[in-house]
């Protein structure tokens, strides 16, 4: 067994990645200043953010101190805890009433959302097997992997957190795909999530997530009750116009439901135009274009599977929360890194932040280690 | 390490993919932002400035002569702004408890308002000022902001149900949906203003105080060519039929100047409450009134469609049967094929393996063409149009408008009616007398003023004219002549043969007194669709100088007959009378209305007066006596006389006059005098010491007596006998 194994410690000034951390910190920045203008006269949710800012980063810089090699051990009671509080959360879970879910966990004033440690969790513990698997570790390991795929994918769908669990789809979906499963067999899932997607409709889905994708099937239909939360906010991104009205200027993000959580891009587009939207996304792109280098030139295959699985993450939300803001998905109710207000889901993706750092600060250079 | 290389392949390949989708979405949001932002840029304008609207106040509809058919009364509409409401919080269990008891709703649901994320929510609308004023007292004295009052308007009919199916309804949001009000709704609905506060930053509005108002633009008046108290006696005359012939299917009468081709008159029975378009629909078959549930219903609504918010005189199609004739008369006049006193036979006809009969069996056989129309006589018909030809007799009908809509300013009139694409013999010759196909009330009426009016089809006319708030014309619907179907002489010609048809034919029993009314009869066998028998009369009045179309059709008269010319005649005669009344056209009677009338007068009272007074005084009333008891000496003094005095008699009735304080009055036995003439009544009453009261149409046979046959009566009672026309068709 390797999962104990000794490497030699590093400098972490000089192997610090700035280049990511920057990328990181600007994405914060602009996200905690939309959030003010979104809350704008109740600086508690900007206080709130702050606190789980602060608290995601050091946890991010303690987790980045600690060599990813013994994650392959702790990941394992790391899963295992989030697939406690998720079953938890079946029980003991709070809604809020809008969302149709009840994922919340309440721990008195900061409201625990499991299904957003979910996804970490899962990529932590995925990661270790798919290293195993291209290890030549045997073909057990693919039933281990779908098992580890299955649990929390399936208790977050009894939530049900339709979002989630999508997003979950796709990060296992993007580990695949590098793991180098054959063409064929991704085909084949593909397919045959879409032949079962009639399945889910009738049996699954309540009658909430079906109006979301009816209404953005029909977004016409129904302007007034559950398609105005996107047709408002595609109005304050459009009138946002080239160079938007100046921040804290928006008048029709009062309009837009969530406008502080899940339509904060509305904000973003209302106040500082397609300019603003273009420098944030141009910023995301940026850390999916950092994250892929550092998981082509990561230590080994462990690191390599963190990266991409966590990316996968990032883009999936940035998709979703982007493309629903803009009418081009359904509402799901996923939040945007490091932009929208959620403690759970700040904390979630600093954490995820320290761990490709750690994987970042371990890889080789290519330049000097060439191996 | 050794890294796979498949694996930053594929590592390279995720990498472009996730390139690719951050490029899609940043070219999605520059086109909504660059390219598509001006035009969301004017929505969130409009957003930007919170605004609730005021609802405009919703135009008159007025009668021809100014009488107010439906109107707009103000009321109130109550809402909240829970953005406010969620400042005071204190506040809102008080509005919640207090709204719910002002208003009458339920509490969850004013929670649920007051707490929602919108702008403005409606509590209650069409709330009566004096609920209105609680509120704002309500909210004065807890100084409560997030309440709103503004003014709406409610449409209400004050003469309920009079023109109902013509003027229609209106829903919750003032709009129009049925009659009048859906077809003029773009004149009566005025356009709504505003009340703009502006928002800051987060949505919150400079309170109530600080608003902006655009005042809403009233809707425009529309004056209809209904007279109202025409409408009156025409909905009050098929009442009154479908009372007495147990018409079952509904019925129509329409009343149109012939000039002008105003409608003055549109009746469809069964109608509605326009006060309460909801309510369980009376008089419609096929409804139980304990699962009636309204407007919940879909099927509710709909059958309220296809029943009671249906104008039948437009909208339903119908056999028009005998009434059709005159137009087979007109096209066989105006080519001048037939002239009224030709030589004609009526007799069974054979035409392409199917027979055709004269109403009367064995028919009347030779006449004179007018005759032929005087009794309605098929075969006759038949030939007229043989002689026409089948191309030219189509012409005419088309010519009279039957194939196309009369374009009446009302909502769905049919745009398809029955007819033969390629029309052969026989098709023709039942058409001649009107069966086998379909039309609109309403055609045929226009068709009928075109034949009164000296040959003019016109558009009929339902909408005058639009007037603004101030009474201004602002727009006139002026007569439209749509084309000259036949001649002024043939038109001529026509209306002295229909006269004939009243004065002398099978339209007998539409006759009235004074008025000379020109008219036909019909009956239209049950069709094959279920439906039963429809009797129609169609009429114009006076016949030599028209003012009045008049069509009546009972649809399914379950009654003792279900004759056009014994129920559906009669019923016309009267609406005819009323109407000439009205309009105050001079009644002139001619030597056969004189030698009709029997003039009434009032028995005097010649008791306690020798019986030389009282004879002289009967004398001078033309009244006849008869003296019981003792009647040698002139100076005997009558002691009870029977007529008692002020009854009202015909004249030369016999009064008896007593000599004596009859102990027992003296028994006579009531005759019969069904099937008689009113001459031959009369005599048979007299005869026997009665007198006669004439009632019915007052001409023909009578075929009710007041007492049945051997009854025993009192010497000198006035017995009524009602008199009608039997032979009609």
């Amino acid at each position: 067994m390797y999962i104990v194994e000794k490497t030699r410690g590093v400098n972490a000034f000089k192997y610090f990645d700035y280049y990511l951390f920057i990328i990181v910190a600007a994405l914060t920045t602009v996200g905690l200043i939309v959030l003010r203008s979104a809350t704008e006269g109740d600086d508690s949710y900007m206080f709130k953010q702050i606190v789980a800012g602060v608290v995601g980063l050091v946890g991010s810089f303690i987790i980045a101190a600690i060599d990813y090699k013994s994650f392959r051990l702790l990941s394992h009671f790391v899963y295992l805890g989030v697939l406690g509080l998720l079953v938890l959360v079946l029980f003991i879970g709070e809604g809020k009433e809008e969302s149709g879910t009840q994922g919340w966990i309440n721990l008195g004033g900061f409201n625990l959302q499991p299904s957003e440690l979910s996804k970490l969790a899962f990529v932590l513990l995925a990661a270790f097997y798919f290293e195993r698997l291209l290890e030549g570790e045997g073909k057990f390991n693919r039933l281990i992997i779908l098992v580890v795929f299955a649990l929390p994918f399936g208790l977050v769908f009894l939530q049900p957190d339709w979002g989630t669990c999508m997003v979950i789809g796709v990060i296992f979906v993007v580990m695949i795909f590098i793991a180098g499963f054959p063409y064929k067999f991704i085909f084949i899932s593909l397919a045959a999530f879409i032949a079962s997607t009639p399945i889910i409709w009738n049996f699954f889905m309540d009658k909430f997530q079906k109006d979301r994708i009816l209404v953005f099937l029909n977004p016409e239909k129904d302007l007034t009750h559950k398609g105005w939360q996107v047709a408002e906010a595609k109005t304050a991104i459009g009138s946002g116009q080239m160079y938007g009205r100046g921040l804290f200027q928006g008048v029709q993000k009062a309009i837009v439901p969530a406008n502080h959580t899940d339509f904060i891009f509305s904000v973003l587009g209302e106040e500082l135009g397609f300019v603003g939207a273009a420098i944030v996304v141009l910023l995301f792109f940026l850390l999916i274009f950092r994250c892929i280098y550092i998981a082509r030139t990561s230590r080994d295959y462990y690191g390599s599977f963190l990266v991409i699985g966590l990316t996968a993450m990032y883009i999936s939300h940035i998709f979703e929360n982007i493309g629903m803001c803009i009418g081009l998905l359904p509402v799901t109710g996923i939040p945007l890194p490091f932009l929208s207000y959620g403690g759970t889901a700040m904390i979630t993706n600093l954490i995820a932040f320290g761990v490709i750092m750690n994987v970042s600060m371990r890889r080789q250079k290519s330049f000097f280690e060439e191996s | 390490m050794q890294v796979n290389i498949s694996v930053r392949k594929r590592e390279l390949f995720s990498l472009i993919v996730f390139l690719l989708i951050l490029a899609a979405l940043i070219i999605r949001v520059g086109w909504i932002q660059i390219v598509k932002g001006d035009e969301y840029q004017k929505k969130a304008y409009l957003h930007q400035t919170q605004s609730y609207s005021i609802s405009p106040k919703r135009g008159v509809i007025y009668d021809r002569n100014g009488q107010a058919l439906a109107i707009s009364a103000s009321v109130e509409t109550i809402i909240v702004d829970p953005s406010l409401i969620k400042d005071n919080e204190d506040d809102l269990s008080l509005i919640v408890d207090e709204l719910s008891v002002l208003l009458d709703l339920d509490k969850e649901f004013v929670y649920k308002k007051a707490t929602s994320k919108s702008m403005y929510e409606k509590l209650k609308g069409k709330v009566e000022k004096e609920v209105a004023d609680k509120v704002r007292a309500f909210i004065k004295e807890h100084d409560i902001s997030g309440i709103g009052i503004y003014e709406d308007t409610k449409r209400y009919y004050p003469m309920g149900s009079l023109a109902s199916n013509v003027i229609g309804h209106t829903g919750d949001d003032n709009q129009g949906i049925n009659g009048i009000e859906i077809y003029m709704d773009s004149y009566l609905r005025g356009s709504s203003g505003k009340i703009l506060s502006e928002v800051d930053g987060k949505g919150r509005e400079i309170p109530f105080g600080g608003e902006r108002r655009i005042d809403a633009t009233d809707g425009m008046n529309v004056v209809l060519t209904i007279d109202e108290t025409i409408q009156h006696f025409a909905e009050k005359t098929l009442e009154q039929a479908i009372l007495d012939y147990k018409v079952v299917d509904g019925a129509i009468a329409i009343v149109m100047d012939p000039r002008n081709g105003d409608i003055l008159a549109l009746a469809s029975k069964p109608d509605y409450d326009l006060n309460d378009p909801y309510a369980f629909p009376k008089g419609v078959k096929g409804v139980d009134p304990a699962t009636w549930v309204g407007k919940k219903s879909s099927e509710n609504v709909e059958l309220l469609f296809s029943s009671v918010w249906r104008n039948k005189a437009i909208l339903d199609l119908y056999e028009p049967g005998s009434t059709f004739k005159a137009i087979t008369t007109a096209a066989g006049l105006e080519e001048g094929k037939i002239t009224p006193d030709a030589n004609v036979l009526c007799a069974p006809l054979h035409l392409a393996g199917h027979s055709i009969n004269c109403w009367r069996s064995g028919g009347h056989g030779a006449e004179t063409f007018k005759e032929a129309v005087y009794n309605s006589c098929n075969p006759v018909f038949v030939k007229v149009a043989q002689n026409v030809g089948v191309e030219q007799f189509f012409k005419y009908i088309k010519a009279f408008g039957f194939y196309e809509e009369t374009n009446v300013m009302f909502p769905g009139e049919p745009k398809e009616y029955i007819w033969w694409s390629k029309p052969q013999e026989i098709d023709m010759a039942v058409a001649s007398f009107g069966q086998r196909f379909k039309i609109a009330p309403l055609q045929l009426i226009t068709a009928y003023a075109a034949i009164a009016n000296g040959g003019n089809l016109l558009k009929p006319r339902l909408i005058k004219e639009i007037t603004d708030e101030n009474g201004n014309i602002v727009e006139k619907f002026d007569t439209e002549v749509v084309r000259q179907v036949i001649s002024q002489q043939t038109s001529d010609t026509i209306r002295e043969i229909l006269e004939g048809v009243v004065s002398v034919g099978t339209g007998r029993n539409a006759y009235v007194k004074g008025y000379r009314v020109a008219g036909k009869t019909g009956t239209s066998e049950p069709d094959n669709e279920g439906g039963g028998y429809v009797a129609s009369f169609s009429a114009f009045a006076p016949a030599d100088n028209p003012r009045i179309c008049v069509l009546v059709a009972l649809f399914n008269p379950q009654g003792e007959s279900h004759m056009g010319g014994q129920i559906a005649a009669p019923t016309a005669g009267r609406l005819v009378e009323d109407v000439l009344n009205y309009l105050e056209v001079e009644r002139t009677y001619t030597e056969l209305d004189k030698q009709r009338m029997m003039k009434e007068v009032y028995v005097p009272d010649v008791r306690e007066l020798t019986l030389k007074d009282a004879k002289k005084k009967l004398n001078e009333r033309n009244l006849g006596m008869t003296i019981e008891g003792d009647d040698d000496d002139e100076n005997r003094i009558v002691v009870e006389q029977i007529p008692k005095p002020n009854a009202s008699i015909p004249e030369k009735s016999v009064v008896i006059l007593y000599t004596y304080k009859p102990e027992t009055r003296k028994m006579v036995q009531m005759p019969n005098v069904l099937k008689k003439t009113i001459i031959e009544a009369t005599e048979a009453l007299n005869r026997v010491g009665l007198n006669i009261k004439v009632t019915g149409v007052g001409v023909g046979q009578a075929y009710e007596q007041t007492y049945d046959i051997g009854t025993e009566l009192e010497i000198g009672s006035v017995v009524e006998v009602k008199f009608r026309t039997d032979e009609t068709d």
